[in-house]
């Protein structure tokens, strides 16, 4: 039996088709709706009121007080700020590690309640983050098994990866094998094999030579840009910032707080001596050092030329 | 090979002195003649006696160091990872270890009788602290960056341990391991010399009751032999599964 109208009367195969038809657009309009509410509306990240402080002795020590933040969908989003203002701790909120002692942090609009692979956070001292007696093949596929990768599918998927972040040669060594960059790309690569939804980085080419930075600011911009994964990035190096960053945020004070907000209208992709040659990159670095400047007094001394007398 | 002939040195003019002495006239009772002793040696490893003592004395010990491992690398994982579980647990281990294990040869002679049952017991007691402690340690020395890795990953605790928490000790445990062989050894020897009937030790205080002097040597010669080749073995072992990733 065919489909009756209203009128009792069998509804013609054109017609079925044109109902489909309307109710197909009816969900893609939707869909778009959700889709463009997700990517304007409402932020990847949303920090409001968060604080964080433990008990120190007798009283209680504040790190963090009163952060409110949003992090859109696809940013690139660099903090900066002088050591101890406690921009780690909220890289550690952000990936589940630790939780925040007021306000709330969401992801996706979701309370952050633990870790997750979709969150995952490139760590600093890479030597100590990579499994030194797994090869670096290895540690990659860690990542794909935390998203449930059967095994038999794993190796293909690595060896992209692995071409991806130029270690395509290094697959059978293990980590102490390798120098520090060549370590932080394993890393990013392990990182990477979780499918992460945001990528968390805490300073993640502090301990790298300039060439190695460079080498590997590009190649980070390159992926999160191809994969549009949302990035919090923490670095206590001014230029970098600004070269990565859609925004960059100033955690400054004591408790920590954010003191300054920039948005960096530098043109996309970036590139290591145009970019950073450009006046307004000059105009934004400029602002940045007197924020920080003021912050942890570095001014004043600078100020006086050398010989000066 | 230039090392092991210079120390090769003393030993042998020690021998040769000492057959000298003891051709021209007995000096103690107590001192057979090192030709003795080879013929000795040559003579039980020829009808087997030795190697027999041998493989009944490696049993136990084996057996002992087995028991040891699988309790004390269970017991000592739990502890290294909790550290409410070692505070509660912590005192009555402090107060067992120090029992010297060969004082438990009467009550473990009554559990088990005469036999690998009782030897292995002795010596699983001995073992069990060195690699007990070494693992609580190797536990609670985990980088604590590989554990946020681990709960980044979202590892579930048996995946944890798995991957992350065993290897992670790995090369500890492993040295507690060897220590403890080297102990096993030792304390199923003299559990056989004090009481049990069987390998090294029995037929090393058999020979000395039926004043076969030059036996005697002979075993302690072999025991010797065994020491140095155990030693070797264990070092080989733990060397090569841990090269690879150590740092130079």
């Amino acid at each position: 039996m065919s489909p009756l109208n209203k009128k009792g009367k069998r509804l013609s195969r054109a017609q079925v088709l044109r109902a489909l038809g309307a109710l197909v657009a009816v969900l893609a309009t939707t869909m778009n709706a959700a889709v463009a509410v997700r990517g304007e509306g409402s932020p990847a990240v949303a920090l409001r009121g968060l604080g964080l402080s433990f008990a120190a002795g007798a009283g209680r020590r504040t790190i963090l007080a009163n952060i409110d933040l949003d992090v859109r969908e696809g940013e690139f989003l660099c903090i900066v700020g002088a050591s101890g203002s406690g921009k780690t701790s909220l890289l550690r909120i952000l990936a589940g590690l630790i939780r925040p002692t007021h306000g709330e942090a969401r992801f996706r609009g979701q309370a952050i309640s633990g870790p997750s692979r979709e969150r995952a956070i490139v760590f600093q001292d890479y030597s100590r983050a990579l499994l030194p007696w797994r090869t670096v093949s290895a540690n990659v596929a860690l990542g794909l098994d935390s998203r449930g990768v059967r095994r038999e599918a794993q190796p293909p998927i690595v060896e992209e990866l692995l071409v991806r972040m130029g270690l395509a040669d290094a697959s059978a060594q293990y980590p102490s094998q390798l120098s520090g960059g060549m370590q932080q790309r394993v890393q990013i690569a392990r990182c990477l094999a979780q499918a992460p939804q945001i990528l968390l980085m805490d300073e993640p080419f502090g301990a790298l030579d300039a060439l190695t930075r460079q080498a590997l600011q590009d190649e980070i911009l390159f992926l999160t840009a191809e994969k549009q994964i949302t990035v919090v990035f923490i670095t206590h190096d001014l230029e970098e910032a600004i070269y990565l960053g859609d925004r960059v945020v100033v955690l400054g004070g004591s408790p920590g707080g954010i003191v300054e907000t920039v948005d960096v209208d530098l043109p996309r992709p970036r590139n290591q001596l145009t970019t950073r040659e450009d006046a307004r990159f000059l105009a934004h670095r400029h602002r940045l050092f007197r924020v920080l400047a003021a912050e942890t007094n570095i001014g004043r001394v600078t100020a006086a030329p050398r010989g000066a007398q | 090979m230039k090392h092991l002939l210079r120390g090769a040195i003393v030993p042998a003019l020690l021998l040769v002195l000492w057959e000298l002495a003891s051709r021209r006239g007995t000096i103690l009772n107590t001192l057979s003649r090192p030709s003795d002793i080879l013929l000795a040696l040559l003579s039980s490893l020829r009808d087997g006696s030795i190697l027999i003592a041998t493989v009944q004395t490696f049993e136990a010990a084996l057996l002992g160091v087995a028991l040891a491992a699988v309790v004390g690398i269970l017991v000592g994982t739990i502890l290294g990872l909790s550290p409410t579980v070692e505070g509660v647990t912590g005192p009555t281990i402090e107060a067992l270890r120090p029992i010297p294990a060969v004082a438990f040869l009467p009550l473990a002679l009554m559990m088990f009788g005469f036999g690998v049952g009782l030897e292995a017991s002795i010596v699983a007691y001995a073992c069990i602290w060195p690699i007990m402690i070494v693992t609580i340690t190797a536990v609670r020395n985990i980088e604590p960056r590989l554990l946020d890795v681990a709960d980044v990953m979202e590892m579930s605790f048996a995946e944890k341990l798995r991957k992350i928490i065993l290897p992670a000790a790995f090369a500890r445990i492993n040295v507690g391991l060897r220590v403890a062989a080297g102990i096993a050894l030792v304390v199923a020897v003299t559990t056989e010399i004090v009481l049990n009937p069987r390998g090294l030790g029995y037929s090393l205080i058999l020979a000395q009751q039926s004043l076969n002097v030059a036996l005697m040597y002979a075993q302690l010669v072999w025991l010797c032999i065994i020491g140095v080749l155990l030693n070797a073995a264990l070092r080989a072992l733990g060397g090569g599964s841990t090269a690879a990733w150590r740092p130079a």
